[in-house]
């Protein structure tokens, strides 16, 4: 069953008018974001990548329309879309569905691409004009593979052009490079850290000279605390995002377990970025050094930056590090380079 | 603007990225350049003339590009620029026909690509393409081309630094981290504002209080007192703040020169205040991690000296820029150096140029000689760290320091550097003048009664009685006098000398003790001893005034008088141990026969006596008790010599240690009080003097007999010999001299006061100048 039969209330996304606004769209494993205008907050719109399901029954429905939940129908099933999902969840119990897994589209979930296409129709826009510029963020192949994202990258592609966008990849590393270090000639390093993997892009002059992933995220934090303590993933995540700060001593055996998890992430990131820059020909060689930036919902918790520092200063890199910062809006950064180069091709 | 460089680069890369990267760099550095995967179209360019350079960047793909570059080298040989990863490529490279000059090995360098870029097309600013191998070699070896590849790579860097945007760029940038971008920044914004704000009514505050320097038109500095003799010698000054002040026309040039090169070389450019010193003390302080040295301008000081406590906070350093700027604009140059001359603290209680040239060389400033200046110019800075007598060491590196400045802003020349360099520091304190320091000390304690702190703050001129050359003579015959103690076998003695003009009472000689550094002690004034015989004469003139004349007849016979309450009977004994009988008045103290004295006092009564001495001018304690008729009661050595000189004269003598006092107005402010008055009548005198004439010419002071004038005099020797005294006077002196010791231990056998003290004061009188005391004429403070 098509999105398109689905009896959802949509959300009318802000109204541009007759104006065309460029448009940056971050599908992320855990969210999704469309950021069209910065300068309200209206501009930004961010959904959770996710599902829930229940059985379909004419009062769930009602309900469900009555309070303008997204959710589409399928085979005597209601899924229930995006942060909404989540709430569904907790109230009911049980786990939500994820499209989209370390990064890349869920291909054990059958309705996946269905899921995200649902969550996306109301966020977008109709385009103004033919061919209205729209860039959108993809992961880089992982370290240790080449090509693997070549079908994800496809997939959305093919979906935006049907809703009648020009759609334009940028690797999501080197969007977080184009949105916070667009002042310092776009040369830096930008790292991504995304519920499903890690995106790195080292970027010199505004040209991505090294991209890759590695496939730990802030999904790999929840499930691997989750085992160790004998908890849900659920509730890691919840209590790794409202309590957690890496810059204190952890006061539990969960807090115990996502700080050992988030070094254990950390450790990797930094020895994916020596062997990465090192074995690279594209690798520039500098006089000078450069800054790396921290983006995504993976470093929000307090101390992130700090302990990344910490462990990236024990690791022997082929470039100088000026200093390591945070983005302004970790959650956003994606999908705001994304949108700044949507901005440039309309200037 | 170089002709072929507008023509830009053409760059092809076998891989996408690299080229880009390439392309973007020369971009960034104001170089055209356009990138093509396809080396066909990249040839291209070159050919059309679209661009004058083709980079071509094979990295490992060389033996896949082999045709190409063969191409290359055959066609655009002098128009190529090879990039490659391996350095072992180049062998190939050059077997194909590609001058190495011209390839850059290793890893992708955006710099060096640039450089050589730049390199490139200086050498085609200059050579016609068939040269331009030639010429590139020799470009690449010379100095010229070596500067041009440091400024390409300086343009590099500085063109890959350069962050964009403005101030707004940064200010978000400070603001980025917080999560509530919006919020903070117009939190920060307020913040700012209202800081601004409050650094703005700070500052008005401090302007608003700063003290009012029109008062440097009658600024007074503190000004030491001087005491001079009654023949115009400078004895002492006396002072708070040692300070001579002298117009800077006084001060040698090159001393004013050692000031300014060493604490503001820039003195005569700046308006008060010097931003280039203050960036660069600011500088140093930081460098130093705290404060290291100051940015004070000569100007600055001299507000600081005069207007400012020393406390080193803000509000005064705002200040003292302030009233800087205030005195630059109502004074001049020259006169501010010199007020700052006469000002500055120089160590050892000299202030000013002119005390300090006077303390550590002994001589006026305008003899200074440019180390002596250096040295000077030295101290203000820290003078107890700087001193010469402290810190030798220290002190020859902090004026060498400031020969090297005077060397190097051109006011002396090197050879006269080198020399002053060589000269040694000095080595001896010229402190305080100081001559007659007993006087001095009597002096001053009573102008202190009389003015206080202004004594040592305000500059009088202090004309004192004291004869320099009888002083002299007293001095010496006292040392004489103990080296013939010593001679004798007799040390650890003291002696005390005061000497009175007989007319006016002036203190024309004092000595209070036999070295002054090891003990200030005043013997002359302080010392309290018993005088023994010489203080029969008080007795003798008490029985004169009662009708007593130097013929009348006493006893000089045995005696006993109850003492001490009736418990102990007093029985005085003559020197001889032989009672004589009825003797006269004159005959009794000519030979100072004790019983007779006794026999006589008690005729006289005790009460007479002791008024006698009292209007002579005895002020200590008379014991109401008959030994005080032989000497028995202390007093003090000027006591007696005052009383001898009222015996002497019949007029009330009191000692006078001041003849005028003179301040900075040139006004006379001392009042030097009434004449004397006759209180004894004149037969009276006339007898005493009889009779002590005869202690002289027939008693115990024959000795005196040696001088070429009439003197009249009277010895005193305690019980023991513990003390020995002789009071005489001539025509023109009265003069006491007595020796002793303070633990009041006997002097020795045989040391009475003929044997020990007659022969100072002889010495004394023989050495003093024949007409030498002067006759100091009293004037009154006009009205």
């Amino acid at each position: 069953m098509s999105p398109g039969n689905v009896a959802v209330k949509k959300k009318t996304p802000p109204s541009s008018g007759d104006k065309q606004h460029p448009i940056g769209l971050d599908i992320g494993t855990a969210n999704i974001v469309v950021y069209m205008d910065e300068r309200t907050d209206a501009g930004v719109q961010m959904e959770a990548n996710a599902f829930f399901t229940v059985p379909s029954m004419p009062n769930t429905r009602k309900i469900l329309e009555d309070k303008s939940v997204r959710f589409f129908e399928k085979e005597n099933c209601l899924h229930i879309l995006g942060t909404a999902a989540e709430t569904f969840s907790n109230i009911l119990g049980g786990a939500t569905r994820r499209p989209m897994e370390n990064g890349l589209v869920n291909l054990r979930e059958d309705d996946g691409i269905h899921v995200i296409q649902a969550i996306l129709d109301p966020m977008l826009p109709e385009p103004v004009q033919k061919d209205h510029s729209l860039w959108f963020s993809v992961p880089g192949d992982p370290i240790d593979r080449q090509g693997a994202v070549i079908f994800n990258e496809s997939i959305f592609k093919t979906y935006l052009k049907g809703r009648g966008y020009m759609p334009r990849p940028i690797n999501e590393a080197m969007a977080v490079v184009m949105s916070e270090l667009s002042d310092q000639h776009a040369t830096g390093i930008g790292i991504s850290m995304g519920g499903g993997m890690c995106n790195v892009c080292f970027s010199y002059l505004s040209i991505p000279a090294v991209t890759y992933s590695i496939q730990k995220g802030g999904d790999f934090i929840d499930q691997t605390v989750g085992r160790s303590v004998g908890e849900s993933a659920t509730k890691i995540k919840s209590i790794k995002e409202q309590a957690l700060d890496l810059g204190v001593a952890p006061r539990n055996n969960i807090e115990h377990g996502l700080h050992a998890a988030y070094d254990d992430l950390f450790a990797t990131l930094a020895d994916s970025l020596a062997k990465g820059l090192r074995g690279s020909d594209n690798m520039p060689r500098l006089s000078q050094a450069v800054p790396i930036v921290l983006s995504g919902g993976t470093v929000l918790p307090p101390g992130s930056r700090e302990r990344f520092e910490t462990i990236l200063n024990e690791i022997d890199l082929p470039i100088r590090i000026a200093t390591v910062m945070q983005a302004r809006d970790p959650l956003y950064a994606t999908a705001r380079g994304a949108y700044l180069m949507a901005a440039a091709d309309e200037s | 603007m170089r002709a072929d460089g507008n023509k830009g680069v053409a760059i092809y890369a076998a891989k996408t990225v690299r080229g880009q990267i390439i392309a973007k760099s020369l971009a960034v550095c104001g170089i055209p350049a356009s990138f093509d995967s396809d080396p066909t179209a990249a040839i291209a360019k070159i050919e059309k003339g679209e661009a004058a350079l083709l980079v071509v960047d094979v990295n490992n793909h060389l033996q896949a590009e082999i045709d190409l570059v063969r191409s290359l080298a055959a066609h655009l040989t002098d128009c190529l620029l090879m990039t490659h990863t391996d350095p072992r490529d180049l062998a190939t490279l050059e077997a194909l026909g590609i001058d190495g000059a011209n390839c850059i090995s290793g890893p992708l360098d955006p710099e060096r690509i640039y450089v050589a870029v730049d390199a490139f097309f200086a050498i085609a600013d200059h050579a016609k393409p068939i040269d331009r191998q030639s010429c590139g070699k020799q470009w690449r070896m010379s100095a010229r081309g070596r500067r041009a590849r440091q400024n390409a790579r300086n343009v590099f860097r500085r063109a890959m630094a350069a962050p964009k945007g403005g101030l707004w760029r940064w200010w978000r940038k400070v603001t980025r981290w917080s999560l509530m971008l919006r919020p903070m920044r117009r939190l920060l914004s307020a913040v700012a504002i209202l800081s601004a704000g409050a650094a703005a009514g700070y500052l008005f505050w401090c302007l608003s209080t700063l003290p009012d320097i029109d008062r440097l038109n009658h600024f007074s500095p503190f000004k030491a007192s001087k005491l001079y003799s009654s023949d115009n010698q400078l004895l002492a000054e006396l002072y708070e703040q040692r300070r001579t002040p002298v117009p800077l026309r006084d001060v040698p040039q090159h001393v004013r020169q050692a000031f300014i090169a060493v604490e503001d070389a820039r003195y005569f450019q700046h308006s008060g205040i010097d931003p280039v010193r203050i960036a660069g003390a600011l500088w140093a302080d930081i460098k130093a991690g705290g404060y290291h040295q100051g940015g004070s301008t000569i100007t600055q000081q001299l507000s600081k000296m005069i207007f400012l406590n020393p406390e080193k906070t803000i509000t005064r350093k705002i200040k003292e820029m302030a009233i800087a700027l205030m005195l630059e604009r109502t004074y001049s140059k020259d006169r501010i150096l010199e007020l700052y001359l006469n000002q500055a603290y120089f160590g050892s209680q000299a202030y000013g140029i002119q005390a300090a040239a006077e303390a550590y060389f002994g001589k006026d400033v305008k003899q200074l000689r440019v180390a002596e200046g250096a040295l000077l110019a030295a101290l203000p800075k820290a003078p107890n760290a700087y001193s010469p007598f402290r810190n030798p060491e220290r002190s020859r590196q902090r004026r060498d320091h400031v020969l090297q400045r005077m060397e190097i802003n051109g006011f002396i020349p090197r050879d006269t550097c080198q020399r002053a360099v060589r000269e040694a520091l000095p080595r001896v304190f010229h402190g305080r003048q100081y001559q007659s320091p007993y006087f001095i000390d009597y002096c001053q304690k009573r102008l202190e009664e009389t003015y206080g702190d202004r004594l040592a703050t305000t500059g009088l001129k202090v004309y004192t009685t004291l004869d320099a050359r009888l002083q002299a003579a007293a001095e010496a015959a006292i040392s004489r006098g103990m080296a013939d103690l010593k001679a004798r076998g007799v040390a650890d003695v003291q002696a005390a000398l005061v000497a009175l003009a007989l007319d006016t009472g002036q203190i024309k000689a004092m000595v209070g003790g036999t070295d002054y550094d090891r003990t200030q002690f005043n013997r002359a004034t302080q010392a309290l001893r018993q005088p023994g015989s010489a203080f029969k004469p008080l007795v003798y003139m008490a029985a004169l005034k009662k009708g007593f004349r130097p013929d009348s007849l006493i006893q000089d016979l045995p005696v006993a008088i109850p003492v001490n309450n009736g418990r102990q009977t007093w029985r005085p004994r003559n020197y001889t141990g032989r009672f004589n009988g009825e003797v006269t008045v004159k005959e009794a103290l000519t030979r100072s026969l004790n019983a007779a004295t006794v026999n006589l006092a008690l005729q006289v009564g005790l009460k007479d006596i002791i008024e006698t001495a009292r209007t002579a001018g005895i002020q200590s304690k008379l014991h109401a008790v008959y030994p005080t008729v032989l000497g028995a009661s202390e007093v003090t050595l000027i006591e007696l010599v005052t009383a001898y000189g009222t015996l002497a004269t019949g007029r009330q003598v009191v000692p006078v240690s001041v003849d005028r006092i003179i301040d900075k107005a040139a006004a006379f402010i001392w009042d030097p009080g009434e004449a004397p008055s006759t209180i004894l009548p004149s037969a009276s005198v006339a007898a005493i003097r009889e009779m002590l004439a005869a202690v002289v010419t027939d008693g115990t002071a024959r000795r005196a007999q040696c001088l070429d004038r009439p003197v009249y005099g009277k010895t005193g020797t305690t019980n023991a010999n513990a003390d020995a005294l002789f009071i005489g006077f001539d025509d023109e002196l009265v003069v006491g001299v007595w020796v002793g010791r303070d633990n009041r231990e006997p002097i020795g056998p045989k040391e009475t006061g003929a044997r020990t003290a007659l022969p100072i004061w002889i010495d004394f009188m023989q050495h003093a100048p024949a007409g030498g005391v002067r006759m100091a004429s009293f004037q009154r403070v006009a009205q």
